[in-house]
């Protein structure tokens, strides 16, 4: 799923900027007086009074007056070193040989092989990044301090800040070329893997009759399907085929008995492992005319949606999308419905008689990028349709994120209200609306059918001093528990109404210039079927703009590495000022581990884990002590020492940023776009972690500086 | 002076090393495979043990590299990896993200490729309890292939193992077979030719499995189950339990695919043919010699010698002691009460369930020992009749566990069926059923006159009523020729056609026709045990055995 909960950049921003200069001058003030009580051990009371005071006023020069000739130099100093340690040719050649036979383990036919392809280059390039980040940060520093090369450096004109600040930069210098280029292998190799076509043998389509069973694979038809094939069986897979009525024109005043005068059908690739594809017709537009229609097979081109001049550039990388259809054109005879025109001539004798090559495209609906327009509230209405303060009813499931509305004649809804929609949010005249919702059923029912329910859009409007409630027809619409099920809608919608003066009225209006001309409605859910339920969450509804780019997401997500692999550089380095090679990679692997760890290091705090500390857990893991069994004994003083130690480590979790809310891998895979605000947010905290631990570096390097 | 202690002290700490590689040599070098042999030879001390005990890798089955490797990352905690990888599975299972739950079940199952159970455990909650979470018929089925294809992985990995094989009999069977979803399942399963095609790898797929209509699930589980067979019998595996269950699984899966066909296309020669087989494989079965829990073997179809060989005995018996069975049966029909005696004296098949157990109380209170007739032995034969007794008890014992064992797997009650169903009158009776339904389904409710368009003749065409009617005559007969089936499966299944014409009657506002033709079925079902005492009671005249 996408983001749900995500505060806007532009709120976020001025409360943490106070917040976070709040614990830099704490931090600052704490870092102080832990300075000054190791110069008392070190140099006495008054000398280490002196030195410090010096230190902070010489910090203020140095910091301010960093030359950026000088950190350039270091920086390509830095480069020069990490490319004679040959550590980067290692790395790489790991990732192109992951690469090379990783795709041979790659299950292409699970059911969503986009998640797994992107699990793996995402989490094989974010493992390979920050292992190089570790190794090269850590080890620089205290190999020049040992060898003494360091005097090489220290005895210019240079300042402590520009060293630390020069190999940061240096690294990351590094880890943008490796990440860079890692991602755009990354990208082609994840494209290239998914990629697929199926063809179809015109000679397989056989008759089926809408929403039947009786099919060639035992799936149900769709509602409007007339004829269906099987795709050929590439990437571990094949597609239903369906020929779907579009559109049927009628005769003289569209009146039944005056026949049809014609019908448009689709080819319609059904969804199979997470994704469909277009249709394609080879070799261009076909006509054959035979037992009085007209038949015409013809290929549309869909333009791409875009919503900006980079979008617009990044789709130019990306394939068309096409549909192929069939119209039929009475020209002798009167056909009351579609099933008499199609009866005239089976579809395949038409297609071979064309001539027709029917192959699909590339994957549709895989890779893609959807932004979300969430919804400012979520209610419930109980079955008397009072509002509730519970989130829906339970049905007994664990997952207590969706509560439950019931079906039938109960007045339960859920309602999402939204706020500040514009019409040029959409692409054309329509909306669409993406719903992701659960199914709990209390009786077995119809098994073919899904639970069906429906979805109408509210507003109150306040005239001539009384609150107006409009609302639109219900669209009816079958349930699609666990994927996401978007509901296309016309913008315009028939209003209905009770006037000032009690009259029922019914009005077509545009839904967002006229029916919710304030931008503000509610979009009302309600499930049709009694003894049936629906499951809604805040996130389970929800306006779908206009897709982003894929590849742009992408590159956000690998931005999201490039953050990470700063902050290991930056703290890698800063530790190396101070301590030595082992002992700062011991060290940034202990920091790296409570950043992507730090959840569960605060549910240990908070006994939400049972097992007890790291010392307790230890004892019961070598006992082989249940979890839930009291420590007995003198053994109970690990508990005690557990105590200090877990809260010391929860301490640290907030110290250290939590490096998974970096990894946007998830909505990346899910196929959601990652908000710009999201990597703004990101970028801002890394950046200011990276500041102040060069800041940190600065002082232990120069503390050791004086030392030496 | 140092350098030279230096040096010293390296010389020793190498040739410690060198000495230590010895045992650990001798302790862990690895088997080797030699030419034209599947199983490894050889190798250090823990090899050999491992080969002795059966626990070397590649005597379990394949090695997965990614399954060693990810066992070395863990560096020895692979059960601390294992049971993080449980809890995980357990939370998304309690989030409903299905997809991270089946990756992580499969990173499980890498850890733990030869624990059985985890196998089992996992392939159940896939293709039972996860696949229910969704409300779509056709995800569900996405599902339970998902489960089945979960524990043919585990086949690969466990070559010596035969409940695997079992499960997946099991699961075929009972899974696509007996949900709710059933009709749909077995719809989808019979056309999912792919899926198909990956079977063939590891079964066969050819006219094994395969009806007039297609591919059975039944026919698949079946195959499965011949398999677990073939590895007991070819002494790959060891069968540790109960023989008499083990061996009913293959011959069952035939008759569950005779009713599921009738049930689903109008019962014709396939069906027919089905049953045939069933009848077939469960004699097979019947001829089997299974292995008991007292170590003995004994055959289902062993009860007839057994019981004439009890009456040889109790013959044996009574020639030295004439005339006193009689006297005392005689005796003891006194006691009876006038209902008893009337329910008794009833041809079995003729009693009405009130009379069923009147005549189960009126064979207690008749009931002749053969201890009371060793008794009443002269005493210059009393040595004689000692060893009759003993040799009558033991007849006795043995045909009582071999009634214990046919009970246990209904065994007459399926032996009548399979040859009941094959009848051309139980055909008949069912395809009028089938019709009725269709009938019913069109509300076509009552007879109707039709007229040809072109000839202008009038034909009468029998509606539901008149079908469900026909339908119930055909299933008296049937339960006249085949008494056994009123108690089985057959009489509920007829309970939902009465309800069903009932209704029928109902829409045409028409009473319920008392007496209705199959009372008499009706009147017996109930006992839950009929069928066995029916088996009981055709034993005609069969003393009792005393002494157990």
């Amino acid at each position: 799923m996408g983001y749900e909960e995500f505060v806007s950049f532009a709120d976020w921003l001025p409360s943490s900027l106070a917040t976070f200069g709040l614990i830099l001058v704490s931090c600052a003030f704490l870092g102080a007086i832990l300075a000054y009580l190791v110069g008392i051990v070190r140099y006495g009371p008054s000398e280490a009074f002196y030195k410090l005071w010096e230190g902070i006023f010489q910090a203020f020069p140095d910091l301010l007056f960093t030359s950026p000739r000088r950190v350039a130099a270091i920086a390509r100093l830095a480069i020069q070193e990490t490319l004679r340690r040959r550590v980067l040719l290692v790395v790489f050649a790991l990732f192109a040989l992951a690469l090379l036979f990783g795709g041979w383990f790659l299950d292409a036919g699970s059911d969503h092989p986009e998640r797994t392809y992107l699990g793996f280059v995402l989490g094989g390039t974010q493992f390979l990044v920050l292992f190089l980040g570790l190794l090269i940060s850590t080890a620089s520093l205290p190999q020049d301090i040992q060898n003494k090369t360091i005097y090489t450096v220290v005895t210019k004109p240079i300042r402590a800040g520009e060293i630390v600040m020069g190999r940061v930069l240096g690294f990351l210098l590094i880890g943008t070329v490796m990440i860079g280029s890692m991602g755009l292998i990354s990208y082609f190799f994840v494209v290239g893997g998914l990629n697929h076509r199926h063809s179809v043998d015109v000679t397989e389509f056989v008759r089926v009759n809408p929403d039947s069973t009786d099919t060639s694979s035992g799936r149900r038809a769709s509602a409007n399907a007339y004829y269906e094939a099987l795709s050929t069986r590439n990437a571990r897979h094949r597609h239903r085929i369906e020929l779907v009525l579009q559109q049927l024109s009628r005769g003289e005043g569209g009146s039944v008995g005056s026949g049809l005068q014609n019908a448009i059908f689709y080819l319609q690739v059904q969804n199979e492992s997470g994704h469909t594809h277009d249709f394609r017709s080879v070799g261009g537009n076909k006509e054959l005319n035979a037992g009085g229609i007209k038949y015409t097979l013809f290929e549309e081109k869909i333009e791409p949606k875009s919503s900006g001049l980079l979008e617009s550039l990044l789709n130019l990388f990306s394939e068309s999308r096409y549909r192929v259809g069939l119209r039929l054109d009475v020209e002798e005879g009167i056909f009351e419905d579609p099933e008499a025109m199609l009866a005239q001539r089976p579809l395949n004798d038409v297609l071979q008689e064309m001539d027709v090559t029917l192959v699909t495209s590339n994957p549709q609906e895989m890779l893609q990028a959807r932004v979300p327009y969430y919804a400012r509230e979520l209610i419930y209405l109980d079955r008397e349709g009072n509002f509730t303060e519970e989130r829906g009813m339970s049905v007994g499931k664990m997952n207590e994120k969706y509560g439950y509305i019931d079906g039938g004649t109960s007045l339960a809804r859920a309602i999402y209200s939204f706020n500040g929609l514009r019409p040029g949010m959409f692409s054309d005249d329509r909306v669409a609306i993406d719903m992701n919702l659960r199914v709990f059923r209390t009786l077995k029912g119809d098994i073919i059918h899904r639970v069906t329910g429906s979805v109408y859009f509210r507003v109150t409007k306040e005239e001539d001093g009384r609150d107006i409630t409009y609302e639109t027809e219900p669209v009816v619409f079958e349930s699609q528990e666990y994927s996401v099920q978007t509901l296309e809608l016309s913008r315009n919608v028939v209003a209905l109404w009770t006037d000032v003066e009690g009259n029922p009225a019914r009005q077509e209006m545009d839904l967002l210039t006229e029916f919710a001309d304030n931008g503000k409605f509610e979009v009302v859910l309600r499930c049709n079927e009694a003894g049936m339920y629906f499951g809604v969450a805040p996130s389970s509804v929800y306006f779908k703009l206009r897709d982003g780019s894929f590849a742009l997401n992408f590159a956000k997500c690998f931005f999201g590495i490039w953050l990470q692999f700063m902050l290991i550089s930056s703290l890698g380095v800063t530790l190396s000022s101070f301590l030595n090679a082992s002992v700062s990679l011991l060290a940034t692997i202990v920091a790296l581990l409570i950043g992507f760890f730090g959840d569960f290091i605060r549910d240990v705090a908070t006994q939400q884990i049972e097992g007890g500390g790291p010392l307790e857990a230890t004892y019961r893991l070598i006992t082989q002590m249940n979890v839930t069994s009291e420590l007995e004994g003198t053994i109970r003083f690990v508990s005690y020492i557990d105590v200090l130690l877990v809260k010391l480590m929860e301490v640290m979790t907030y110290i250290i940023p939590d490096f998974t809310q970096m990894h946007t891998q998830g909505p990346l895979a899910d196929g959601y776009n990652i908000p710009i605000g999201l990597v703004g947010f990101h970028t801002m905290v890394a950046f200011a972690f990276a500041i102040v631990l060069c800041i940190v570096g600065y002082f232990s390097l120069k503390t050791r500086e004086i030392a030496a | 002076m140092t350098q030279s202690s230096s040096f010293w002290r390296k010389v020793i700490y190498i040739s410690i090393i060198g000495l230590l590689l010895l045992p650990l040599s001798m302790l862990g070098q690895p088997s080797t495979k030699s030419a034209g042999s599947d199983l490894p030879d050889g190798g250090g001390v823990l090899a050999q043990m491992r080969q002795e005990e059966g626990l070397a890798q590649s005597s379990l089955g394949d090695i997965d590299p990614a399954s060693e490797t990810m066992k070395l990352a863990t560096l020895g905690l692979k059960g601390v990896a294992v049971t993080i990888l449980w809890d995980n599975a357990n939370t998304y299972k309690d989030e409903e993200n299905w997809e991270a739950f089946s990756a992580t079940v499969n990173q499980i199952i890498k850890l733990q490729p030869n624990f059985i159970t985890v196998w089992e455990y996992q392939a159940h909650n896939i293709a039972y309890n996860v696949s229910v979470e969704f409300d779509d018929y056709q995800a569900r089925y996405d599902w339970v292939k998902k489960g089945l294809d979960f524990l043919i992985q585990g086949l690969a990995y466990n070559r010596r193992d035969y409940k695997i094989l079992r499960n997946l009999g099991f699961f075929y069977g009972s899974k696509i077979g007996r949900s709710d979803e059933r009709l749909q399942f077995r719809s989808m399963f019979r056309r999912d030719r792919d899926y198909h095609e990956m079977l063939g790898d590891y079964i066969p797929m050819g006219s094994e499995v395969s009806t007039l209509y297609g591919i059975d699930n039944w026919l698949v589980a079946k195959q499965w189950y011949d398999k677990a067979e073939d590895k007991v019998r070819d002494g790959v595996a060891n069968l540790k339990s109960s023989h008499l269950m083990f061996y009913k699984d293959a011959p069952s899966q035939l008759r569950n695919c005779a009713m599921d066909l009738e049930e689903e296309f109008r019962p014709e020669e396939p069906a027919r043919r089905k049953w045939s087989e069933a009848l077939e494989a469960w004699n097979e079965y019947g001829n089997r010699a299974l292995l008991t829990s007292w170590e003995t073997e004994l055959r289902l179809n062993d009860k007839a010698m057994a019981l004439e060989e009890l009456r040889r005995l109790q013959g044996v018996l009574d020639q030295l002691a004439p005339g006193v069975r009689d006297q005392l049966l005689q005796e003891r029909r006194k006691n009876l009460s006038p209902e008893q005696m009337a329910a008794f004296d009833k041809e079995s098949s003729k009693r009405t369930l009130e009379e069923v157990y009147l005549a189960m109380e009126a064979e207690g209170i008749v009931r002749v020992d053969d201890q009371e007739i060793a008794a009443q032995v002269p005493s210059a034969q009393s040595d004689e009749g000692y060893r009759a007794l003993r040799a009558i008890q033991q007849a006795a014992e043995d045909l009582r566990r071999v009634e214990n064992y046919r009970s246990q797997t209904n065994y007459y009650y399926w032996l009548n069926r399979c040859e009941a169903e094959q009848s051309e009158l139980n055909l008949e009776a069912r395809a009028a059923m089938y019709d009725a339904r269709a009938l019913n389904e069109q509300t076509i409710l009552t007879t109707t006159d039709q007229v040809d368009p072109l000839t202008g003749e009038t034909t009468e065409k029998l509606g539901a009523k008149e079908m469900y009617e026909k339908a119930f005559d055909k299933w008296a007969e049937v339960f006249e020729a085949y008494p056994v089936l009123i108690d089985g499966v057959t009489a509920q299944e007829l309970e939902e056609s009465v309800r069903e014409y009932r209704l029928v009657l109902e829409r045409l506002v028409e009473p319920f026709p008392d007496p209705f033709v199959l009372d008499f079925v009706f009147a017996r079902t109930g006992t839950g045990e009929y069928a066995q005492q029916l088996e009981t009671m055709s034993n005609e005249n069969r003393p009792s055995s005393g002494g157990q």
